[in-house]
C-alpha cells in the first residue's frame, strides 16, 4: 500500500495482522445416515427400465437378424437365379442344335421328293388355269371393298368424291 | 552405491529392451516395406493368377439367313471337353480314361497320357461335342462322383441346315469359328461378334468363388447376314444343274446364276461339282476320294487331296474365266447398235467365212446363210455377220463398249476370290483378234461379269452392281446395313435395249435359241458354244445359255455353263445349257410372280384337258373324248369305264389319246416306256404312239420343225399305265449358236 503519510517507513507492515474471523460457510452436504447410504448404493432394478432396454435389444436384435436373414436369402436366391440361367441357356442351346438338326431334314429337295413320290402330288398343270382372251381395249378392273373408316374420314371421303 | 547400480542396471535394460524392440520391430517392419512396397506388385501379380480364373466367354457368330429370312448357317452351342490333371486323383485316371474313351470314341491310352500331366490344369480332349455326348459325360462324372476333374466348356459350331446346298455362296467357317470362304469370309468382321471377359475367384481346390470376386464383360453377338439368295430359287436352279451335270457327262464343273435384271440382286447361284459345308474338308466327289485313296506317297497323296479340297471350294461363277462364245454377241450387237452402225434390216452377206490376215475364220456352218439381215444374223448366231459387225465398230469403240459393259475390271461382287477377265488391249488388237472377239473367243470373262453386262442390256442400259447380301443385322434384329442397288452406270440408251430385248425373244422364239422357249413367258436369250483353245491337242467345250424374261419388261436373268460336256447331247448350248434354263425358268417365273400370257398361236399349241369319263358307258364315253378333239383307246370286256388315263381334268396333248379301262384285269395293264431321246417330233410322237403314250411337248419343238429331243421326264424302261403323258423337251440340232 502506498504511504500517504510523510513517514519513510509503514511500521504498520510489520505489525502482526489480526486474524479475522472466518464466518462458517453455509454447507450443502446433507449428512445422509449411514444405513440409508447402503441402501442407496444398492442398484435398484425396476420394470421401467427393464421393458425398454430389453424392447430396445430384441429390436436391435431383429433389425440385425432381418437383416442378415436378407442377405443370406439374396445370395441365396441369387444362387438360384443364376444356376436356373444357366440351364436355361444349355436347354436353348440344347434345343437350337435339335431344331438345327431337325430342320435340316426339311429341306426343300426332300419335301418335293416327298411330295412326288410318297403323296403322288403333281405341280400345277395348265388344265388348272384359265385363261381369259382380251382384246385390246378391254381392260380388267379389281373392286376393293371400302374400308369403314370414322365419321369426319366417311365425311371427307364423301366432299372429296363430290368434288372429283 | 546401491542406488548407482539400479540407475546402471535400468540403463542397461533399457538399452537391450530398446535394441530387442528395435531389432524385431524393425525386421518386420523392413520384410514389410519390403513385401509391400518393392515386391508388392509382383507378388499381386502371382497372386492374382494363382487365385484368379480368367475364362473367356466366346461371342455368337451371326446367322446367315436367305431373302425370307429362313436361316441358312447358323451357330449353336457345343462343348470342349475339357481334363484338368492337376485335380486328378491317381486312382481315378484310368477310370476317367475308359469312361472317356468309350463316349468319346478316342483310344484309351491316349485319353491315359494326357490325364498323366499332372501340371496341367487344362488339357483339351476334344473339341465341339453336342448335346447328346455332352449328357453321357454329365452322367458318367456324376456316377463317378467325379467334379473339376473333367469340364465342358461352352463353343459354338456352325451348323449349314442344308448341307451342300448354296454351299459355295455361304462358304464354311474354320475350328476357331473363322470365316475361310464365301460369305463366311467376306464378311468375316460383321459375322464375329466381340469375346467377353468372366474373372472368378477360385480358392485352393480350383472351385469358384462366386459373387464378390466375380466380374463379367459380357460377349457381343456377332451381327447378321441378309442375303439375296431365295431358297426356292436357288433349290430349282441345283436341282435341274445336278439334272444336266449328270444328263451331259460334264467332265469340269458347272455352273448357273439367276439375277434380279433391275437391282442386280442374285437370287440363285449355284456351281455342282461343290461340297458340303458341315464337312468342307471332305471330298465330295467320291470318285477323285477313291483315286486319292488310292495314292500310296504321302506327300503326293496330301497335295492331291489339297488340290481337290481347293477345287471343289472354288467359285466358278466368280472365280473361272471362260470364252463366253456366241453369248457375247449380244453385247457386239447392242454396242453396235447404240452407235448406229447397223439397224435390224441393214443386210449382210454370208459367204461361210472372212479371211483376215491369210487366215481364214469360218462359220459354224460351213456353207454360209447367204444374205441376211442384221437380226437374222443374231437369230442364226452368223459368226461372219458378227466379224463384219465388229469391223465396222472398230478396236477404239469395242474396247469402249467392252469396258463399259464391265469386263474390263472385276465386277466388286461381295464374295471372295473374284477373277479378272484375260482380254485383248486396244493397243494390241489386230484385226482377226477384233473379228474373234466379237464373237466372243479370245477375250476370257467371268459368268458374273456375262450376266451382269446381260442385265444391262435388258434393264435398259444400266449395269448394275451385283451382290449377294442385302442387309445387315444385328443381334437384336435391327438393321444396321442396307446395300445399296443404284446402278453404276448407263452404258446404252433404253431404246438400243428395247430393241435387243426385241431381237433376243425372236432368237428364243425361232432362232438359235429356241432350245430355251416357254410359252407364254417371253423369254429372251442366247446359246454359246466355245472352244477351250488353251487346251492344246484335246478339243473341249464350254456350253452356255444366257438369257432373261419377260422381253417385254425383264425381271430375270439366267446364266447357265457347263465346263467340258461329254454327254449324247453333244457340246453345243441350245442341246446342253438351253433345256437347263428352260427347265429351271419354267418353276422359276411363276414362283417369282411372273404370270404367262400366250398368243393364239401359243394357244394352239398348249395340251387340252382330259375329260372325266368314269362311270359312263364305252359309247358315251368316246362321244366325249372325240368331242375334244382326242382319241379313245378301250382295254377291257365291261360295258362301263371304270378307270381312264390320263385321270379326269389331267393335262392331255391336243389330239392326245385317252385309254379307257373298262374291268379290273386291264386296268392293272402297264407298258414300258420306250427311248424318246434324241428323235423328232414325229418320230417321238409315233413312237410313243406305238407304245400306248402320250408324249407332251416342252422346248424347240414348240417353235421349230428341225427339233431334236434331248430329255424324257419318265425314265426309259419305267413300268407305267397305258395313255400315260410323257414330257419331251425338244432343242435344235447342229446349233453352233
Amino acid at each position: 500500500m502506498a504511504n500517504r503519510n510523510s513517514e519513510a517507513y509503514d511500521f504498520e507492515l510489520f505489525e502482526p495482522k489480526p486474524r479475522v474471523k472466518e464466518t462458517p460457510k453455509k454447507s450443502n452436504v446433507i449428512e445422509i445416515p449411514r444405513e440409508k447410504l447402503q441402501k442407496n448404493r444398492q442398484t435398484r432394478i425396476g420394470l421401467g427400465r427393464i421393458i425398454p432396454a430389453v424392447l430396445s435389444l430384441v429390436m436391435l436384435a431383429g433389425i440385425l437378424g432381418a437383416f442378415i436373414f436378407g442377405q443370406a436369402q439374396l445370395t441365396e436366391l441369387t444362387t438360384s437365379i443364376d444356376k436356373a440361367q444357366k440351364t436355361l441357356q444349355e436347354e436353348q442351346g440344347i434345343y437350337k442344335q435339335l431344331k438345327i438338326k431337325s430342320d435340316s431334314r426339311f429341306s426343300l429337295k426332300t419335301v418335293e421328293t416327298y411330295a412326288s413320290q410318297k403323296l403322288g402330288m403333281d405341280k400345277t398343270s395348265q388344265s388348272q388355269v384359265t385363261t381369259v382372251q382380251l382384246s385390246k381395249g378391254d381392260k380388267a378392273q379389281v373392286v376393293q371393298s371400302e374400308e369403314s373408316g370414322s365419321w369426319l374420314e366417311r365425311f371427307l371421303q364423301t366432299v372429296k368424291s363430290y368434288l372429283s | 552405491m546401491a542406488k548407482g547400480t539400479t540407475i546402471r542396471l535400468w540403463r542397461r535394460t533399457v538399452l537391450t529392451l530398446l535394441l530387442l524392440v528395435i531389432g524385431g520391430f524393425g525386421t518386420i517392419i523392413f520384410s514389410l516395406v519390403r513385401l509391400q512396397l518393392i515386391d508388392g506388385p509382383s507378388l499381386q501379380m502371382r497372386a492374382v493368377d494363382q487365385y484368379l480364373k480368367d475364362t473367356p466367354l466366346t461371342a455368337k457368330r451371326g446367322t446367315i439367313y436367305d431373302c425370307n429370312m429362313k436361316p441358312l448357317a447358323e451357330s449353336a452351342t457345343v462343348w470342349d471337353v475339357i481334363l484338368a490333371p492337376a485335380y486328378m486323383d491317381s486312382k481315378k485316371q484310368d477310370i476317367i480314361a475308359s469312361g472317356l474313351s468309350k463316349i468319346l470314341g478316342m483310344k484309351k491310352e491316349d485319353i491315359l497320357k494326357r490325364c498323366k500331366n499332372k501340371k496341367s490344369y487344362y488339357e483339351i480332349l476334344k473339341k465341339k461335342v453336342e448335346s447328346d455326348t455332352r449328357s453321357q459325360i454329365l452322367k458318367f462324372k456324376n456316377d463317378n462322383k467325379l467334379t473339376n476333374e473333367i469340364r465342358l466348356v461352352e463353343d459354338y459350331k456352325r451348323y449349314y441346315r442344308y448341307g451342300a446346298f448354296a454351299s459355295t455362296v455361304l462358304g464354311f467357317t474354320g475350328t476357331d469359328n473363322q470365316g475361310l470362304a464365301g460369305v463366311e469370309a467376306e464378311y468375316d468382321n460383321e459375322l464375329t461378334g466381340t469375346d467377353g471377359r468372366l474373372v472368378e475367384a477360385k480358392n485352393a481346390v480350383g472351385t469358384d468363388m462366386p459373387f464378390q470376386y466375380e466380374q463379367e464383360v459380357q460377349a457381343k453377338d456377332g451381327n447378321s447376314l441378309v442375303l439375296t439368295i431365295d431358297e426356292v430359287v436357288q433349290h430349282y436352279l441345283e436341282k435341274n444343274l445336278e439334272e444336266g451335270l449328270a444328263d451331259n457327262n460334264v467332265q469340269n464343273r458347272c455352273c448357273a446364276i439367276v439375277m434380279n435384271v433391275k437391282t442386280g440382286a442374285i437370287l440363285g447361284m449355284a456351281v455342282k461339282g461343290d461340297f458340303d459345308p458341315n464337312n468342307p474338308f471332305v471330298i465330295a466327289d467320291k470318285t477323285k476320294a477313291a483315286e486319292i485313296e488310292k495314292i500310296t506317297d504321302s506327300a503326293a497323296k496330301t497335295e492331291a487331296k489339297k488340290n481337290a479340297q481347293l477345287e471343289q471350294w472354288r467359285n466358278k461363277c466368280v472365280s473361272d474365266t471362260y470364252y463366253p462364245g456366241s453369248v457375247f454377241k449380244m453385247i457386239t450387237a447392242s454396242a453396235a447398235l447404240e452407235e448406229n452402225l447397223v439397224s435390224e434390216s441393214t443386210p449382210f452377206n454370208c459367204p461361210g467365212y472372212l479371211t483376215f490376215n491369210g487366215r481364214k475364220v469360218h462359220d459354224w456352218k460351213r456353207g454360209g446363210f447367204g444374205h441376211l439381215t442384221f437380226a437374222q444374223g443374231v437369230c442364226k448366231s452368223s459368226n461372219v455377220v458378227f466379224m463384219q459387225v465388229g469391223q465396222k465398230l472398230g478396236t477404239n469403240l469395242f474396247s469402249k463398249y467392252f469396258s463399259a459393259f464391265g469386263f474390263a475390271g472385276k465386277t466388286g461382287i461381295d464374295l471372295p476370290g473374284e477373277s479378272r477377265s484375260i482380254f485383248c488391249s486396244e493397243s494390241s488388237m489386230t484385226a482377226l483378234d477384233l473379228a474373234e472377239v466379237s464373237i466372243g473367243q479370245t477375250n476370257k470373262i467371268t459368268p458374273i461379269q456375262m450376266i451382269t453386262a446381260c442385265c444391262a442390256v435388258a434393264n435398259g442400259g444400266y449395269l448394275v452392281q451385283p451382290h449377294v447380301v442385302s442387309k445387315i443385322l444385328d443381334s437384336d434384329g435391327n438393321i444396321v446395313k442396307t446395300i445399296s442397288t443404284e446402278p453404276k452406270r448407263q452404258v446404252v440408251s433404253a431404246e438400243t435395249s428395247r430393241r435387243m430385248c426385241k431381237i433376243l425373244q425372236e432368237d428364243a422364239t425361232t432362232g438359235t435359241a429356241k432350245s430355251g422357249y416357254i410359252a407364254g413367258y417371253r423369254v429372251a436369250g442366247k446359246t454359246g458354244t466355245s472352244q477351250k483353245t488353251e487346251l492344246k491337242g484335246k478339243s473341249e467345250h464350254i456350253s452356255s445359255y444366257c438369257g432373261f424374261a419377260p422381253a417385254d419388261d425383264p425381271q430375270v436373268a439366267m446364266l447357265v455353263f457347263y465346263d467340258e460336256p461329254h454327254g449324247p447331247n453333244g457340246y453345243y448350248g441350245s442341246q446342253v445349257a438351253g433345256p437347263t434354263f428352260l427347265k429351271t425358268m419354267t418353276e422359276v417365273l411363276p414362283y417369282l410372280g411372273v404370270e404367262p400370257k400366250y398368243t393364239d398361236e401359243e394357244l394352239q399349241k398348249l395340251d387340252g384337258v382330259s375329260p372325266e369319263v368314269v362311270g359312263k358307258t364305252v359309247a358315251e364315253a368316246k362321244n366325249a373324248i372325240t368331242k375334244e378333239g382326242l382319241t379313245a383307246v378301250v382295254y377291257g370286256s365291261g360295258p362301263k369305264v371304270i378307270s381312264q388315263v390320263p385321270g379326269p381334268g389331267k393335262n392331255i396333248p391336243k389330239e392326245g389319246t385317252v385309254v379307257l379301262f373298262t374291268d379290273s384285269k386291264s386296268s392293272a395293264k402297264t407298258v414300258s416306256v420306250p427311248k424318246l431321246k434324241g428323235l423328232t417330233l414325229a418320230q417321238a410322237n409315233r413312237t410313243a404312239a406305238a407304245a400306248g403314250l402320250n408324249i407332251s411337248i416342252a422346248g424347240a419343238a414348240l417353235t421349230s420343225s428341225n427339233a431334236v429331243s434331248t430329255t424324257q421326264d419318265i425314265a426309259e424302261g419305267t413300268k407305267v399305265a397305258p395313255g400315260t403323258v410323257v414330257t419331251v423337251t425338244f432343242s435344235e440340232s447342229n446349233q453352233v449358236a
